[in-house]
């Protein structure tokens, strides 16, 4: 087996029906990329039966955990992100192939015991764990595990694969006949009981909060019988060309780093942007920043006060609305005494709470005041309409939160209406109605909102719509957090309107060229444009093989705009620190920023023929009706401003409030992108001319086969 | 103040009465978020190092003027309304004036309480 640089040269399978494991040579995906180019090859050479297997639970499914020839290395910013792909579960109007994405260590680890990826067939007879210390994989009976939750299950599996010391601080580990030694603990990837109980909302945790939860994997690793997966290795990454790495670091500091004296810095952390974690509300006094492997911005913290580690951005708010509500209902005291800190240590609890059950706070956080509503309503509680014998009037309290979760993560109480995903519960609660008119914002896929109204950000919703999940890209929304912070704070923001979109518009190479400024154009006669539609081709192929693949942190790629440089021109595509600069650097090829956005394009492509085996159609792409049927209102947010012209073509960061999408409209805009694609307008499916292009004929012949393969245009 | 105002506008809400306002957090984003007290309004208004609070002042107006039930605090939220300066100094301005008025309610209910008066 020829060892490619920058990858570790196997993947790792793990065939639990057996329970035996096999190596795949890493050679035989390489052009697949790592990280989500291999989860889908995988999924697509290993599934029985794609056409059939309609819920993430049912043994066939296959999920990978993969990394990328960047794991475990300190390329800025993407050493330790890891990819999730599998069927997923709670998805409406039906599951499909999709993904999720998580940071840490364990793909660093993982890299350094010698794997590039680990994917798991089939389902185990009995509870199990995989143990991999270097090449010696063991799958190891978890009944002493199950029920565990989080943290403890790491810690169980840490103390024991650490137990072989040979001096102190030091653990040997067997790596063929010789023996290794490592100071870092396993980096272990485990379900808490939400994923045993597969659950729909149960996620996978790694570390004390890195979590992926989107697609419900939590779920999928607990129909397997799969407790966790625990890495550890003594090896290394083996680079091709190390000094053109260091350069590029050296590089990316002169041209990026934050000026510390500086203190005006009003955009969203970009490349070389401070440490800070981004822990929701008052931090408690004593945290210190902690970091994903290999990061030069990290974005999470560890706090003195023992709890919330890891806690961050959506984990730390999912409570919290709960929590003040109940601690300043009508107590003037509280407010008055600045009680902050008290309450952000209540919202860590719970997203500690909901880390060590295992579960994917980002649904269950809009079901909150839903509840609260029925209860006040009198039709939820002991007895009612939705039984529940939660204490709702304690809503806000830790006790509830502790009752809540445990519900959510048991499938009992209120969480048995909502083990299958909270839209299908809902619906089957009988109260569509409420996310049809958007009381709960679940715009796509019944996936939450993520905080971007998809009338105003049209990429976040368009992306979403043409990809398998609520898009999680914050490569444009990087315009939402310097624009209106800037107009909120009064300040006159001092990038022109057209100058800005063309920054961007300069690295959707291919699809958009340097002068189609319209494709940031965001105003209303612009929205279902043909050029819009290209702008979200490059969002999906630059993120498929960018950031999904190759693993580069959504946080800080693309980086498209970098007001550190006095051009602005970001990193992304730059040929002294852009991202084949780092690619190249690491496994010896030659590519251009542009073949990497291929790359994509063909993993993007595979990933359609997927959804289309798995019925997805034309049809399934929708917003909720809110999205049509009612306007994005001032009632809550001041100004949602984004570059766009007028009927005279001149430029401005103008409002996007008080606007609707209309239904007719994005039909026309889905046309345009289907088009782009080359797939067929009429189901969405990929053609064979296009397939075969891409050197995906077996890809065309099964579609084929299956009824499901796209009409070429005519 | 009497007491019955005092209480009045402290009180906590039922949920059809609370104020719709937003939360601004980046990279989360905007995120909905319920008031259902002056005081639980007051801790929202002053947003925190890493967010900003979002809120519709004339909604807000509204809200204290029908639902709390404060004209004198709604005419003054009206003035800062229509003042020629940013949202964000307009949230500022917001806080000493429901502050003040926190502080006259809890002095008029809790006078043996001095501490926070
Ligand atoms: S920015 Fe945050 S999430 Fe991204 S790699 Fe760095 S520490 Fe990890």
């Amino acid at each position: 087996m020829t060892k490619l640089k920058g990858f570790a040269g196997k993947i790792l399978h793990i065939d639990l029906n057996n329970l035996t494991h096999h190596v795949l040579p890493t050679q035989d995906y390489y052009e697949w990329g790592g990280g989500h180019g291999f989860g889908a090859k995988l999924f697509w050479d290993l599934s029985e039966d794609i056409e059939v297997v309609t819920d993430g639970r049912d043994p066939r499914n296959v999920i990978t955990i993969a990394g990328s020839p960047f794991s475990g290395t300190n390329v800025p910013s993407a050493g330790g992100r890891c990819e999730v792909t599998n069927m997923s579960v709670g998805l409406i109007p039906r599951n499909r192939f999709t993904r999720s994405n998580f940071g840490g260590h364990f793909s660093s680890m993982m890299k350094h015991a010698g794997w590039d990826a680990v994917t798991v067939t089939g389902k185990a007879p009995y509870p199990v764990y995989i143990d991999v210390r270097n090449d010696h994989v063991m799958i190891r009976d978890a009944s002493h595990l199950w029920g565990k939750d989080t943290h403890e299950t790491q810690q169980i599996i840490q103390e024991d694969v650490a137990s072989v010391e040979v001096a102190s601080g030091w653990n040997g580990q067997l790596d063929g006949n010789s023996f290794g030694r490592t100071t870092q603990k396993a980096s272990v990837l485990t379900i808490g009981p939400a994923g045993e109980n597969q659950s729909a909302l149960g996620c996978l945790i790694h570390g004390a909060g890195n979590a992926a939860g989107q697609g419900g994997n939590g779920a999928v690793f607990g129909s397997k019988n799969l407790k966790a997966i625990s890495f550890i290795g003594t090896g290394a990454v083996d680079i091709a060309d190390p000094e053109a790495l260091i350069k590029a670091r050296f590089k990316t500091r002169d041209f990026y780093a934050a000026d510390i004296d500086k203190s005006a810095e009003f955009a969203f952390p970009s490349l070389g942007g401070k440490p800070e974690a981004i822990t929701f509300s008052t931090m408690p006094t004593g945290h210190r920043v902690s970091s994903c492997h290999g990061c030069v911005n990290g974005c999470k913290q560890r706090n003195a006060i023992g709890y919330g580690n890891e806690v961050t951005c959506q984990t730390s708010v999912w409570y919290l609305g709960a929590v003040r509500s109940y601690k300043f209902g009508g107590n003037a005291k509280l407010s008055l005494a600045k009680t902050g800190v008290e309450l952000t240590e209540d919202s860590l609890y719970a997203g500690d709470l909901a880390n060590k059950l295992g579960i994917n706070t980002y649904p269950i956080m809009g079901l909150i005041p839903w509840l609260q509503k029925m209860h006040a309503k009198g039709e939820l509680g002991s007895g009612k309409e939705i039984h529940s014998e939660l204490p709702y009037e304690r809503l806000g309290t830790r006790e509830f939160a502790d009752q809540f979760c445990q519900a959510i993560a048991t499938g009992t109480d209120i969480g048995a209406y909502f083990i299958n995903g909270i839209v299908p519960g809902i619906q089957q609660l009988g109260h569509s109605a409420d996310v049809d008119n958007g009381t709960l914002h679940y715009p796509y896929y019944g996936m939450p909102e993520h905080g971007y109204d998809p009338r105003a950000e049209l990429e976040w919703g368009y992306a979403t719509l043409m990809t398998d999940r609520d898009m999680n890209d914050h490569g444009l929304n990087w315009i939402y957090w310097t624009v209106n912070l800037a107009k909120l704070e009064g300040i006159d923001f001092p990038i022109p309107a057209e100058v800005l979109a063309s920054r961007f518009v300069e690295k959707m190479a291919p699809y958009v060229q340097a002068d189609e400024v319209s494709a940031m154009d965001y105003a209303s006669h612009n929205m279902y444009s043909e050029v819009l539609a290209r702008q979200v081709q490059w969002i999906n192929h630059y993120g498929r093989f960018w950031k999904n693949s190759a693993l580069m942190c959504d946080f800080r790629w693309p980086d498209c705009v970098n007001t550190h440089r006095e051009d602005l021109r970001g990193a992304t595509g730059n040929d002294e620190v852009g991202e084949h600069v780092w690619w190249n650097a690491v496994t010896g090829e030659g590519i251009s920023y542009v073949d990497g956005i291929e790359r994509g394009r063909r993993i993007f492509n595979l990933d359609n023929a997927i959804w289309a085996l798995q019925g997805r159609h034309r049809d399934d792409a929708k917003f909720a009706d809110y999205i049509y049927d009612h306007k994005m209102t001032h009632n809550k947010l001041p100004t949602y401003l984004w570059p766009a012209t007028n009927g005279a073509g001149q430029w401005d960061y103008r409002e996007m409030m008080g606007r609707q999408h209309s239904r007719e409209g994005v039909e026309e805009w889905k046309s345009h992108y289907y088009r782009a694609e080359g797939w067929d307008t009429a189901t969405g499916w990929p053609t064979r001319s296009l397939l075969e292009g891409m050197n995906m004929k077996d890809v065309a012949d099964r579609l084929e086969q299956a009824g499901k393969l796209g009409n070429e245009e005519v | 103040m009497t007491p019955e105002f005092a209480r009045k506008i402290t009180r906590k809400l039922t949920l059809d009465e609370e104020l719709t306002a937003a939360i601004l957090r980046r990279p989360r984003g905007i995120f909905s978020c319920n008031i259902f007290s002056l005081a639980e309004f007051h801790y929202f208004i002053q947003g925190t190092r890493q967010s900003l609070p979002s809120v519709n002042f004339s909604l807000l107006e509204q809200w204290l003027s029908e639902t709390i039930g404060d004209q004198f605090l709604a005419d003054q939220i009206a003035d800062i309304e229509t003042q020629d300066v940013c949202f964000i100094d307009k949230c500022k301005l917001t806080i000493p004036v429901v502050e003040a008025r926190l502080r006259e309610a809890y002095s008029v209910l809790h006078p043996e309480n001095q501490d926070l008066i």
